[in-house]
Order: structure tokens, then C-alpha cells, then sequence
């Protein structure tokens, strides 16, 4: 699993703030090894059990979509760079990627949750982006040349 | 994708056992359940009790499984860990899918109606 992530951790205070920056490779088990680094940086901050799983699950959905989407048929891996500040009341995120833009270059609605009740009609995808608004707030994209730019901020319980 | 499976009466329950169901093995995981719930009985449970981890693509992986019951088998979910809960309620999948904390409680449930 080496040097399918780098970590840059110039200091660490014992507590918040805290910030961290992570490049990896776009690829499923290089964003799997990633989330589990990360987590692993932020437990030690004495985040809560809760905050570090709704974290890691937006963490998980944003990365995916730019493996899944920006990175779609590339010839070779692509990079995606994440930056993170953690306040002690929230962690804001900073993902980029020179992957292909969002659709429309605005970010996907993601649509709202409902109930179902007949297995057969169910969707088995589109799942993420609701997950993401549901969990964070301040959501926002941008396109700067060639690079796509997604900030957001995950509200963190208090404990 | 490490999974067993095993029958008890008229149930058949397939534990996961693996710490995650996330992007990374969505699809593996979706290609062993259809093997073994091929030719499931009417109740089938799930027992998720290792798995600390779901994402929206293993969600989608496990909504895939329901669908490939056959038709009248219903499909359970036991022992749920807090990340895991949280995923199927904040997509509302707790309307589709029999929640249960615990591997007793499910087998107790609807499954085996």
C-alpha cells in the first residue's frame, strides 16, 4: 500500500485547531487507505466516535465521486488533493481534482430520501450526493482552469 | 469479500465478514450474494454485526441483493453497528429493509413470518 497517499504533517497540536493535507491516487483502495489514515490522525484529536464516522462516510462520498466521475475512463490514475481544518466544532474540507468538470459545472441536487416500498423500483446508486448535503453544509464548487474545487464544512456534534 | 452462510429452520443467514462495504468492494460483495442467495428460503438475514462501515456505494450493493431474492423472500438486516444505522436511516432504506440491533432479534422478526 505504499505511496498511494501522501501525508503532510508539518505540526501537530495535541488538539484543536487542527489541520491536515492529504494527496492520493484516485483509486477505491487508495481512498479506503486514505479515510483510514485520516481517521486514525483525527481519533487522536479526541473526536467522538459519531464525528468520526459522519466524517469519514462524507469524506468517503466525495472522494468516490472523483474516482467514479472526474477520473471516469482516464488512461492512469489521476491525483486528488484534500485539505482539512478542524476547528473543535467542525472540519472544513477542501477536495481538488484536475479530473473532467461536474456536469453543467454545478454540483448534482442530489435528490432528497423518500420512502419506499416495493423492492423493485428501488435505485441501487445516486445515493451519495444526498448523503453528503444531509451530513454538511456550506457547500460549494468551482472550476479554475483545469482543476475542480469542492469546499464544505461538516458540522460536528458536540462530546 | 469473505461471507458465510448458513440455514437454521426456514432461515437462511449470511454473515459478512468483513469490516467494510464500501466503494472499493461494492461490486465483489454484490457477485458473492448472488451466488448465495440464488436459491434462498422465504427469510434471509443479513448479520452485518462486523461491519463498522458502509458507504453509498455498498448501500447500493446491498439494495442490489434485495432485488435479487427470489420473488417472496424477504430480506432482514441484524446487527447493525451505529455507522451502519445511521447510512440505512438517513436514506430512508429502514421503509425497504427489517432493521434489527441484534442477530436474536432478527430471527425473532419479520423474516421469519
Amino acid at each position: 500500500m505504499s505511496a498511494l497517499y501522501r501525508h503532510n504533517d508539518a505540526v501537530k497540536p495535541a488538539s484543536a485547531p487542527y489541520g491536515f493535507e492529504v494527496t492520493l491516487e484516485a483509486s477505491p483502495d487508495a481512498v479506503c487507505a486514505a479515510l483510514g489514515h485520516i481517521r486514525a490522525e483525527l481519533a487522536r484529536h479526541r473526536l467522538s466516535k459519531e464525528n468520526l464516522e459522519v466524517i469519514e462516510l462524507v469524506m468517503a462520498e466525495t472522494l468516490n465521486n472523483v474516482v467514479e466521475h472526474a477520473y471516469a475512463g482516464a488512461p492512469q490514475a489521476g491525483l486528488i488533493g484534500v485539505r482539512g481544518t478542524y476547528s473543535g466544532e467542525d472540519l472544513r474540507l477542501r477536495i481538488t481534482d484536475i479530473g473532467k468538470p461536474m456536469p453543467g459545472f454545478t454540483l448534482p441536487a442530489g435528490k432528497p430520501f423518500k420512502r419506499h416500498e416495493i423492492a423493485d423500483v428501488l435505485p441501487e446508486g445516486g445515493f451519495g450526493w444526498g448523503l453528503i448535503r444531509l451530513l454538511s453544509c456550506n457547500l460549494a464548487y468551482s472550476r479554475m482552469g483545469d482543476m475542480n474545487l469542492l469546499t464544505l464544512r461538516i458540522p460536528l456534534a458536540a462530546g | 469479500m469473505k461471507l458465510s452462510t448458513r440455514t437454521e429452520g426456514q432461515l437462511q443467514i449470511i454473515s459478512v465478514m468483513e469490516d467494510r462495504i464500501d466503494a472499493a468492494v461494492a461490486r465483489a460483495f454484490k457477485e458473492a450474494m448472488r451466488d448465495m442467495v440464488e436459491h434462498a428460503p422465504p427469510g434471509v438475514i443479513l448479520d452485518l454485526g462486523q461491519v463498522s462501515f458502509i458507504d453509498s456505494s455498498g448501500l447500493g450493493a446491498v439494495v442490489a441483493t434485495l432485488k435479487l431474492l427470489p420473488p417472496g423472500s424477504k430480506l432482514s438486516l441484524a446487527g447493525l453497528t451505529p455507522a451502519v444505522d445511521r447510512v440505512f436511516r438517513l436514506t430512508r432504506m429502514d421503509s425497504v429493509f427489517s432493521l434489527f440491533p441484534t442477530m436474536d432479534a432478527a430471527m425473532a422478526g419479520p423474516a421469519t413470518a
